[in-house]
């Protein structure tokens, strides 16, 4: 008895001293500052001394991704920046903003009028990354489905209750659909992934649009309600009938079987990146200026036989003038940093999008992200951008 | 206590230094020490009412008190009006909590009398210890061990033996993917044990030996011994026991979450989705607008408001039950 106490007393002693060596760097040869090789690329070309620490909050759809770029920008500047995020959610990050305890936000619809009004100055809206969202499902024996928003709605509302109905069996002339319950699955939570979902079906049916509308969460008529993306995957994948919605990445990693949706052209499209990225082209020539408003922009139902129709932009929020901003909260250096980490995850920060199943921004988009990043000030200066 | 110790006279020590009263200054600082904990407490619970209180002053004004027995919740979706209502979280709340309370106090007080009168000594350590250690499993554990074991389970075999079985009654009627309160209800019952048998215990052991000896030595049998003797003699502690394992289960949000469905309606199946207040605060706040953010910290003033309302009315009852200013056996 005491034999075994000691020994998980002797790990836990170790666990805790190896862990707070790794976070206070006992392990790793300590760098000063991190001197630019010239054939450096990425954030490394900029000289990065002591440590810089920047904070994000916001959005949980961005945050595998933003985990990604903030463990690559520690590993390019020698540990020097050092980016945290908290996935709290878009509008908390925003509310965190607002309160200026945050260098940036992250929001998965572009603010509402009444989180423009509250902000304490100006800002810009910067697109920092592309996602589908995926109609998963789980039909024994069907691999291949095909819907349409006006189907969909209808079985989020309640009216179509089964998979035999008639009306998705229009849809899906060569498959045997079973006489099976469907069991409607949707976030629990506020969420984004919600937004663009009920955006979506507002769009395709009218009923929708008059009793149910859009939001970050809207009052569900039917179904069971989850957290996160990961349940109501887990969710559908797990019972028999079920039907839910999650950005593609969690259909794909948890094995979900996705529908192909029928865009605006009437065609049935499969989401991939190809397909997604088709639908963020589509509105990049028409987009308003960083500083402009975002408040209608949605990359929903775009035109293009091939575009998938349920994808969706995310956006960083950051102040224009951060020394203004901020006053004493925030240093020039902090500036001057936040300007290259979010000029780096616009353009080759994207190529992490694929391993996190997200999709590279066209250039149209990072384009214009580099001049709105590339306007951001400091008590009136202008900030180096490469 | 003040009485002048035989140190402060007899012995070469140095007496302790006394106040007008005639108070050690050491009791003094203990005093002080102590009474600044208890009042911490009280201030904090002071703290948390008055800002709920505050946050809540822009649904109050713009629901008032119809927000109790609203049943809808619309949060800002560009077409009606936001709308905040609160009685399916209350209902959800309430019916969960009662069923935890209807299947756990029954098995915590079995196995409180097991350990107390009939376990075999050498199993009375380990089975206590098995016991407490529940106690300390993080409830996000039961959770997920809700979902991949509990719901499968319910929703593939308890649930459709109750439906065949008792369909005919509102209360066990439609289907189910075990998604439900019932599930929520079985969840907590396990939650609550922990804590409703180990103090439901302590109060068994409480009870003075010639006490149950008395009843045997009557001719009583274990049963009757336990039943007239021990119960009776323990049941303040008992009903304490049961009022924290209430409190546990109205107050549990993540394994709530994670197997009620989280459904805003009210049905009267046990079988079918609904939502408690603990897990929709949990789910919304994170993306709630500032109208939306307001109702849910009125929610929090309810479900604590619920919880002092529960506790009193359960103490007026056991008083009227057991007879006035009886407080045997605490």
């Amino acid at each position: 008895m005491t034999g075994w106490i000691v020994a998980v007393a002797v790990i836990v002693i170790v666990l805790a001293v190896v862990g707070v060596g790794f976070t206070q760097g006992w392990f790793s040869k300590s760098t000063t500052t991190n001197t630019p090789k010239a054939s450096a690329t990425g954030l490394a070309k900029f000289p990065c001394s002591g440590t810089v620490s920047l904070t994000g909050a916001g959005s949980t759809f961005v945050y595998p991704l933003m985990s990604s770029w903030v463990s690559a920008a520690a590993q390019q500047t020698g540990n020097c920046l050092q980016v945290s995020y908290s996935s709290i959610g878009s509008g908390a990050g925003i509310t965190q903003l607002t309160s200026k305890l945050v260098s940036f936000g992250a929001s998965d619809a572009p603010l509402n009028p009444s989180q423009k009004a509250g902000m304490p100055a100006p800002f810009f809206t910067i697109p920092d990354a592309l996602g589908a969202v995926s109609v998963i499902f789980n039909v024994p024996g069907v691999k291949v489905l095909n819907v349409t928003g006006q189907v969909v709605a209808a079985i989020y509302l309640g009216d179509i209750t089964n998979w035999n109905n008639s009306a998705i069996a229009a849809l899906n002339p060569h498959t045997t659909l079973p006489n099976l319950a469907i069991t409607v699955v949707h976030r629990s939570d506020g969420s984004g992934t919600s937004f663009v979902f009920t955006h979506w079906l507002a769009a395709e049916n009218t009923t929708w649009a008059n009793t149910i509308g859009a939001g970050l969460s809207v009052a569900w008529p039917t179904g069971l309600g989850e957290k996160g993306s990961t349940l109501v995957t887990s969710t559908v994948v797990s019972t028999s009938g079920a039907i839910g919605y999650a950005e593609l990445n969690y259909a794909k990693l948890q094995g979900a079987a996705y529908a192909a949706v029928q865009n605006p052209a009437g065609f049935f499209i499969t989401p991939n990146g190809t397909n997604t990225a088709e639908a963020a082209q589509e509105v990049s020539s028409s987009l308003p200026n960083g500083s402009g408003d975002w408040g209608n922009v949605s990359i929903i139902n775009q035109p293009g036989t091939t575009t998938y129709p349920l994808a969706t932009l995310t956006y960083i929020v950051v102040f224009q003038d951060l020394g203004k901003a901020y006053g004493s909260g925030m240093t020039q250096t902090q500036a001057q940093w936040l300007v290259h980490y979010l000029y780096w995850a616009v353009s080759a920060g994207q190529n992490y999008s694929a391993g996190d199943f997200y999709v590279p921004m066209p250039v149209g988009i990072t384009t214009l992200d580099e001049t709105t990043i590339s306007e951001i000030q400091y008590n009136g200066q202008s900030l180096v951008t490469p | 206590m003040e009485s002048p110790g035989p140190i402060a006279q007899g012995t070469a020590a140095p007496a302790p230094q006394r106040d007008a009263s005639g108070r050690a200054l050491g009791d003094n600082l203990f005093l002080g020490i102590t009474g600044a904990t208890a009042a911490f407490i009280n201030l904090t619970l002071l703290l948390i009412i008055v800002i709920l209180a505050d946050d809540s002053l822009p649904t109050l004004r713009v629901f008032g008190l119809p927000f109790l027995w609203g049943t809808s919740w619309v949060p800002p979706n560009g077409i009606t009006p936001q709308l905040y209502g609160a009685l399916p979280f209350i209902y959800g709340t309430l019916v969960t909590s009662a069923l935890a309370l209807l299947i756990g106090v029954p098995i915590s007080i079995g196995i409180a009398i097991f350990l107390v009168e009939l376990s075999p000594g050498w199993l009375r350590e380990p089975l206590g210890f098995v016991v407490e250690l529940l106690a300390a499993v993080p409830s996000v554990v039961y959770g997920l061990w809700g979902i991949f074991v509990l719901v499968p389970f319910m929703g593939s075999t308890v649930d459709p033996a109750l439906g065949s079985a008792l369909g005919w009654t509102p209360l066990f009627s439609g289907s189910s993917q075990g998604y439900n309160m019932l599930t929520a209800g079985v969840i907590l019952a396990i939650m609550i044990i922990p804590t409703v048998s180990s103090i439901t215990r302590d109060a068994l052991k409480s009870v003075p030996q010639s006490q149950r000896e008395a009843a045997l030595s009557l001719g009583a049998t274990n049963w009757e011994a336990t039943r007239v003797s021990v119960l009776t003699y323990a049941r303040t502690g008992i009903f304490g026991a049961i009022i924290l394992g209430l409190g546990r289960a109205t107050g549990e949000t993540m394994a709530v979450t994670m197997t009620i469905g989280n459904g805003n309606f009210i049905h009267t199946s046990l079988l079918s989705s609904a939502q408690s207040i603990a897990s929709f605060i949990a789910n919304n706040f994170a993306e709630a607008g500032y109208l939306e953010r307001s109702a849910l910290l009125e929610l929090g003033l309810v479900l604590l408001g619920i919880s002092i309302l529960t506790n009193v009315v359960a103490r007026v009852l056991f008083r009227s039950l057991t007879g006035a200013g009886e407080e045997a056996g605490s």
